[in-house]
Parts: C-alpha cells; structure tokens; sequence
C-alpha cells in the first residue's frame, strides 16, 4: 500500500515541490551552525540597518545583527515548534478520536461536547490567554499550541473510527478474543493513519503561523533567541527605514507555511480513494 | 450437547430521525432455541432480513442478546472469558474483501491468531504453524509477507479459514461464506469447508439464503422467517415435506431446470 502512495507521491508535482521545500528547510534548520556567515546574536553596532550587500545578504537589524543568520537560526524554531506542537495534537485528538469513535454512546457524546467548546473558542485567543498566565517562552508556545489544535483531529480520527470499526476485519479481531487496545491500535490506528497525516501536515503550517503570531506580539520566543516572529516585532518599528527586517523573515513564513500546505494537499490527492488507479 | 441455545431474544431500537427517540423496536431474533452436536453441520436458511445473521453473530458474542441462554459443553456461555470462548467458537465470514485488515500482511495476520491461542511460543515455531495453516487451506505457504489485495476472493477466503483454524475451534459459523464467490470457487471453498469438518471434526453453523448449498451440507435445517425458526429437520424431510408454507414457498423459489422431451 505504502509503496503505491510513494509511486503517486513522486508524480504529484506539487507535493513534491512541498516535500523538497521542507527537506531543504530541515537541512537548513540541522546545519544552521555551518550555513551561517555570522553569530545571530552576535551585535555590531557600527553596521545597524545596513541594507542587503555581499556582507550581509539581507541585511542587518537596529542591533547590527546579520538578519540572513538570524532566519537560518529561527527555521530551528519554527520548524520544531510546528512539529513538536502537532505531535503533541495528533497524540491527543487520535487517542480521544479513537475512543470516541469505538466506545461511542455516552463517551463519545461527552467527548464530543467537549470538542465542540473547543473549537467554540477562537484558538488563537484561548493561546494567547493561556500563555497570559504561563511563562512565555517557546516550550509553553508549543505545548499551548499542542493542546488547543487537537479537537480537529480528534474528530476527523472519530469519523473514520465510526466507519472502520463496522468492517468485518474488526469483528473477526473481536472473535478472536483480542484486547480492545489492541483492536484500537493494531486494526484501526493504521487505517485512519492516510487523512491524520494530510491533516497534520496542514497543522504544522498553521502552527508555525500561531507560533510566529506570538512572537511578534512578544508572547512567543523571547528575544534575543531568533525567531521568525521576533524579527518581525524588530522590523515593525523601522518598516520605512529598513524594508529587509520585515521582508525576509515575512518571505520565510510565507514560503514555509506554502510548503507544508502543498504537500498537505498533495497528500490528500495521494490518499483519496477516488483517484486511485494505482 | 456441544451448544445450546434457549430462546435467545434480540431486538434493536428504532429512533426518530429529528430527536433520536426510540418510537419502536424491530425483533431481529425471537425465541430462537437450537442445539449442535460434535461434528454436526446445522444450516441456518431464511430470507435477507430473516434473523439468521444476527443470531449467528450472538451465538459467537458479537451482539449480546437481550434474554435467552448459550450453553456451551453444557456450561453457560457466561461462564467462559472471551478467549475461553475464541479458542471454541470462530466465524467464517460473508465478504472476504472486508474480513482481512488491509493494512496487515497475511504472516501478521496469522500470526495474530496463533498468539491468541499459544501465548508462549517462539518465532520460528510460529512460522511453521502458520505454514501449517495455509497448508491446510490450500494456499501456497511463500505468501506470508504479503498482503490481503494482492489475493482474489476466493484466496482470501481461504485465509480468512485459517484463520479461524488457528484457534483449533470446535464450532465454525460460516455466515454466507460463499456468496460473494464466483461459482467455480464456491464449490471449492464448500469442499475445503467438509474436509476441514472431516479432519478435525469442526461442527458448522452455515448461515445461507442459498438452499442448494444446505441441502449440499447440511445435516439439519433451520428455517428462520422474521426473527423465528418457523420449520427444522433433515434436509430431505423438508425438502419434500415442507410442514409450513412459507418453507414450501422459499423451496418453491429454486430455480429449476426441466428437461421435456419431445
């Protein structure tokens, strides 16, 4: 089955534009310490603002800190934060998925509510208000950003449980005197694993958005750490001084969000059923 | 007496599309009272609708009825944990398409089984049991890193056997397992079914709507209409004296081949 997604994954243009979009940011992200031609924390104060030259490729901040390493260095976050947060939500929403999809009834009806409030709830008000009363600093911004993106995946894990757990494959697992952990995660799990990961995929994109949100409004990673966000909180202030402190790491967000869209939506034609030819 | 049932009762609710209220009940199963011997194959016949699945599917624990006892080797069914009860009662089941998990090569899915029943048992005596198995079912025994698509229907039927063989039960519910055959395979997989029962002396609850099968395989008839066995007996008492109209009738619906000579 796998081998047929990875057939398809390698004639989709667009995911595969995505997937080396990403790949080339992780790589980025791993050997930040080489690619880079300066200290990102590293100040000069005799090169403040200086606009993009052979030097500085894009430029230096209000502190004369080289803004291109200040970006190699933020990929680090953005990239972990958006992994770590939606590891965090695909734990959650697929195992309160998959309990309330199996058990159904009153779990499910409960749980179920429970979701509902939360989606009730515009996510980035309720980050912002919990991270009001935490420390901020980027564990809290990923583990916030973890806990409040899971109830879309937990109902979409739901659905397909529904629906699976009907399957004469899952009564035959019953028959056969298996456990219901087992039933759970040996018989469903890895048939509703195609649209958790299309989904997930478009959540790192949008967690990496939350994450820089917060960081520009000084809630997310604390300076002096790089982040795309806090570079841009560095830009506001100059934006008709010095355009390179908004552009680039605005550029980064941009492109980073795009790649993980694309090979979300790559990944939805990948696995859709319909289209399948094999 | 290898199972007893007494007047097994299961009914679902009807709700309401708007608020979900229960307005009513439908009587799935009604009073069903059967007995299987060692070795016996007890056909279960009726029309789409007539309870037979659903008493098969309560008979090996899927639906938990709503009165009525199992006895099985004269203990009451609610004695035996569900792996007491695996290792005794396995299902056969209608569609091979959807009884084997995609998602899981045929090793694993054997492999499964075969842990159910042995807990301990080292790996290399694993594989040669489930060998052993696809052995038994007739399938080549090179397969075991494959998985169910790669299989016809009649291929995975038979997998789908040894799976149930896996837990060496005494009694097979086979619901409609050759229905969603083509012809050619279902006398196959029919046969493989008989000699299995000859083998080991497995005892058949063989769920159908197909009449030729029954009375092919069947040592005893029960006729299921509307959740109630309305007729039982050997199969060439009710084929030639039908004692209720509507097994007359069901009988009656066979397609026949006449030959007039001229």
């Amino acid at each position: 089955m796998w081998k047929i997604y990875w057939r398809r994954l390698k004639r989709n243009k667009l995911a595969l534009s995505g997937l080396s979009i990403i790949l080339f940011l992780t790589i980025l992200a791993i050997f930040a310490p080489l690619l880079t031609p300066y200290n990102p924390l590293e100040q000069n104060l005799l090169a403040r603002l200086s606009s993009p030259s052979k030097e500085h490729w894009f430029g230096t901040d209000d502190l004369g800190r080289d803004v291109f390493s200040r970006i190699i260095y933020g990929t680090r976050i953005s990239l972990t934060v958006g992994f770590v947060a939606i590891g965090i939500a695909i734990i959650i929403g697929t195992i309160i998925g998959l309990i309330s999809g199996y058990f159904a009834k009153k779990i499910d009806l409960i749980l179920m509510r429970f979701v509902d409030i939360m989606l009730c709830f515009p996510a980035f008000f309720l980050i912002l208000m919990v991270i009001a009363f935490l420390e901020p600093n980027i564990y809290n911004v990923m583990i916030v950003i973890g806990l409040t993106s899971w109830p879309g995946l937990a109902r979409l894990v739901r659905g397909e449980c529904l629906s699976i757990k009907e399957r004469e494959f899952i009564s035959a697992a019953k028959i056969l005197g298996l456990s219901t952990i087992r039933i759970l995660f040996v018989h469903i799990l890895p048939n509703v694993l195609a649209p958790v990961l299309v989904s997930a995929t478009l959540g790192v994109g949008s967690a990496i958005l939350i994450e820089s949100g917060l960081s520009f409004l000084g809630l997310g990673v604390q300076p002096p750490t790089p982040s795309w966000g806090n570079i841009l909180t560095s830009g506001k202030d100059y934006i008709y001084l010095a355009w390179w402190l908004s552009v680039f790491p605005g550029l980064a967000i941009l492109i980073t969000v795009l790649a993980y869209n694309l090979l979300g939506e790559g990944l939805r034609d990948i696995f859709d059923p319909r289209t399948f030819e094999g | 007496m290898l199972l007893e049932t007494k007047n097994l009762r299961k009914s679902f609710p009807i709700e309401s599309k708007l608020l979900r209220q229960v307005i009513g009940r439908v009587i799935a199963v009604d009073n069903a009272s059967l007995s299987l011997n060692k070795g016996q194959v007890l056909g279960l016949v009726g029309e789409s609708g007539s309870g037979k699945t659903t008493l098969g599917k309560i008979v090996v624990g899927l639906i938990e009825p709503d009165s009525g006892e199992i006895f099985l080797q004269d203990k009451n069914i609610k004695n035996f944990t569900r792996k007491e009860r695996a290792k005794k009662i396995q299902m056969v089941f209608q569609d091979p398409f959807a009884s084997l998990n995609p998602r899981l090569s045929i090793g694993t899915i054997l492999a499964e089984a075969i842990r159910t029943r042995e807990q301990v048992i080292g790996n290399r005596q694993q594989v040669e049991k489930i060998k052993e198995l696809l052995n038994l079912v007739g399938m080549p025994t090179n397969i075991l890193s494959d998985y169910p698509h790669q299989f016809s229907g009649g291929q995975r039927q038979r997998i789908g056997i040894a799976r149930a063989l896996a837990m060496q039960p005494e009694i097979i519910i086979a619901d409609e397992p050759v229905s969603s055959l083509d012809v050619s395979i279902q006398a196959q997989i029919l046969n493989l079914l008989l000699d299995l029962k000859q083998k080991f002396s497995i005892s058949y609850i063989f769920i159908t709507h197909d009449l030729s099968i029954v009375t092919f395989l069947a040592d005893y008839i029960l006729v299921m209409y509307q959740g109630n066995i309305i007729e039982e007996g050997k199969p060439e008492e009710i084929l030639t004296k039908p004692k209720d109209k509507y097994t007359e009738k069901l009988f009656n619906s066979l397609p026949k081949i006449t030959c007039q000579i001229l």
